[in-house]
């Protein structure tokens, strides 16, 4: 019995690893962004805009795709257990309370990527396959 | 002063490099259904969109990567005894303004004109789309004496996986006049200072809140004399200078579309300290105020655009001579159709009860039904 537990136990950890290893999205941010990997912990806290400073103490900014339902779906249901309403409610109460500025909206992915590679600081996610120019790509750790 | 300072901030908030500026409004009607008025001043009489409605502006202008200019101005049609009292006729003033200062993740200081955290939603109770009730009774609001202050304040928050821990230390004053039982105070809150904490688990919020203020205050009160020859009624003002304690309690739920909020206020005041002779007499009968106590549970249900929901508040204040109380029933309905767009409908019950050493009234009902739109923008 206990046997079948550990076993369990260590399955379940499996799993957790793996699937937080398949990111299905990948992690852009400007050029000159200074690192070159951010864990998941990080990348949540950010969209949830408890962490707003870069090592090098300069100041984060978040942008994000208006309606994108694959970042909905893949990122803010998934990681930060929301939908995308939820998410911007809690923005909204952030924002009205004095605590934070929103994730920037952009209508298309065109005007996001121009403005993650024209913004010190910027970042973003990005669910599109192709090769983008003067963007960095962060490498996603568990 | 104060309005200099605020336009000045405000200028420099429009002037300063990617200025955010969001708005709010809403639209509030309220009638009588019967029983006569509530203690509740949102169920009027008349069917006028005054009460509550209300319009404002947040301006939140980075000045710097550390520093940012935040402040909120907002005009309503009626006095709402919201954070400033002074609110009245659509004109707009500062609702609060600050500057805040972070050289790290986890610290915040903030300068200014801001909001007390003592319930939930104290922070945001303005901007009705963000709360999921119409509006908390205003018997069970008000035990808050005192809703924001100018001061200075440090936040400090840790997250550890799912979960978060805040804490806030707050001090400041604020001048103040407001209704009690009995008589309106005209008060300065002096040497106030606070602590607040708060911890989220991904559905759940806990927030506990202390305040501790001392008040040196005029209190105007109108009574009947009794006197051989007649009974003239008359106002009696008298000076003094108490310490008044703020304690709350708050738990949030929100979990698979089930919403459930929990409250409790206590305050505590000590004896009176400074009185004139005068009106010694009527205070060595009771202090100026000897408990207050409130509190309410809201639950509510998301059906994909609708949130129906009953809340129910109670809420007593005890001057010693005289004790007030009051307890609601409130049935409503919440319609989100759009994300910026907020539709509510609320049937309330009301029963209250006045008390004191020579009358005891009994219980006394009252119904009021409110209409309320909110928009973001």
């Amino acid at each position: 019995m206990k046997t079948s537990i550990y076993l369990t136990l260590v399955f379940m950890f499996l799993s957790l690893n793996v699937a937080y290893a398949n990111f299905n999205f990948s992690v852009i941010s400007h050029p000159q962004v200074v690192p070159n990997q951010i864990s998941m912990n990080e990348l949540k806290e950010i969209f949830l805009g408890n962490k707003i400073f870069w090592p090098n103490n300069e100041r984060i900014f978040v942008a994000i795709v208006e309606k994108d339902e694959q970042f909905a779906e893949e990122f803010l249901q998934k990681y930060l257990n929301k939908n995308f309403d939820d998410y911007i409610a809690y923005w909204r109460r952030k924002l009205f309370s004095g605590k934070g500025i929103p994730p920037r909206k952009f209508k298309t992915n065109k005007t996001f990527v121009e403005f993650i590679a024209q913004t010190e600081g910027a970042l973003g996610i990005i669910f599109a396959e192709e090769k983008l120019n003067n963007i960095k790509t962060l490498t996603i750790v568990p | 002063m104060k309005t200099i300072l605020f336009f000045l901030f405000i200028l420099m908030s429009l002037g300063a490099q990617a200025t955010e500026i969001n708005g709010f409004a809403s639209l509030y009607g309220s009638t009588i259904l019967g029983g006569g008025p509530s203690q509740d001043s949102y169920t009027n009489e008349n069917y006028n969109f005054t009460h509550f409605s209300k319009i404002g502006f947040n301006l939140n202008a980075p000045v710097n990567n550390q520093l940012s200019m935040i402040a909120q101005v907002i005009a309503d049609g009626d006095v709402s005894d919201t954070a400033n009292d002074s609110k009245t006729d659509w004109k707009p003033v500062a609702d609060w303004f600050f500057l805040e200062y972070r050289n790290s993740d986890s610290s915040i200081l903030r300068i200014g004109r801001q909001l007390l955290p003592i319930l939930l939603t104290a922070e945001y109770i303005d901007i009705g789309a963000l709360i999921p009730y119409f509006n908390l009774p205003l018997a069970f609001y008000n035990l808050s004496t005192i809703k924001a202050v100018n001061g200075i304040s440090y936040e400090y928050g840790l997250t550890s996986g799912n979960q978060r821990f805040a804490t806030r230390l707050i001090a400041g004053e604020e001048k103040k006049t407001y209704p009690l039982v009995g008589g309106e105070l005209d008060g300065h809150f002096n040497d106030l200072i606070g602590l607040s904490l708060l911890y989220e688990w991904q559905w759940l919020q806990l927030q506990a809140s202390y305040i501790h203020t001392q008040i040196d205050a005029t209190f105007n009160t109108e009574f009947t004399i009794s006197n051989p020859t007649t009974h003239i009624g008359q106002t009696l003002s008298y000076d003094l200078s108490v310490s008044l304690d703020h304690y709350s309690l708050g738990l949030k739920i929100d979990y698979r579309d089930i919403l459930f909020y929990a409250e409790g206020i206590m305050l505590r005041g000590q004896k009176a300290t400074s009185l004139n002779e005068a009106t010694d007499g009527l205070i060595k009968e009771g202090k100026f105020l000897e408990k207050a106590i409130g509190a309410y549970a809201f639950i509510g249900k998301r059906f994909n655009r609708i949130t129906p929901y009953y809340m129910y508040t109670r809420a007593l204040w005890d001057a010693g001579i005289l004790k007030d109380q009051v307890s609601y029933h409130a049935l409503g309905c919440r319609y989100d159709p759009i994300s910026n767009f907020t539709a509510k409908l609320e049937l309330l019950s009301a029963k209250s009860a006045e008390s004191s050493a020579y009358v005891h009234e009994i219980g006394r009902w009252s119904h009021g039904l409110s209409l309320g739109f909110d928009i973001l923008f």
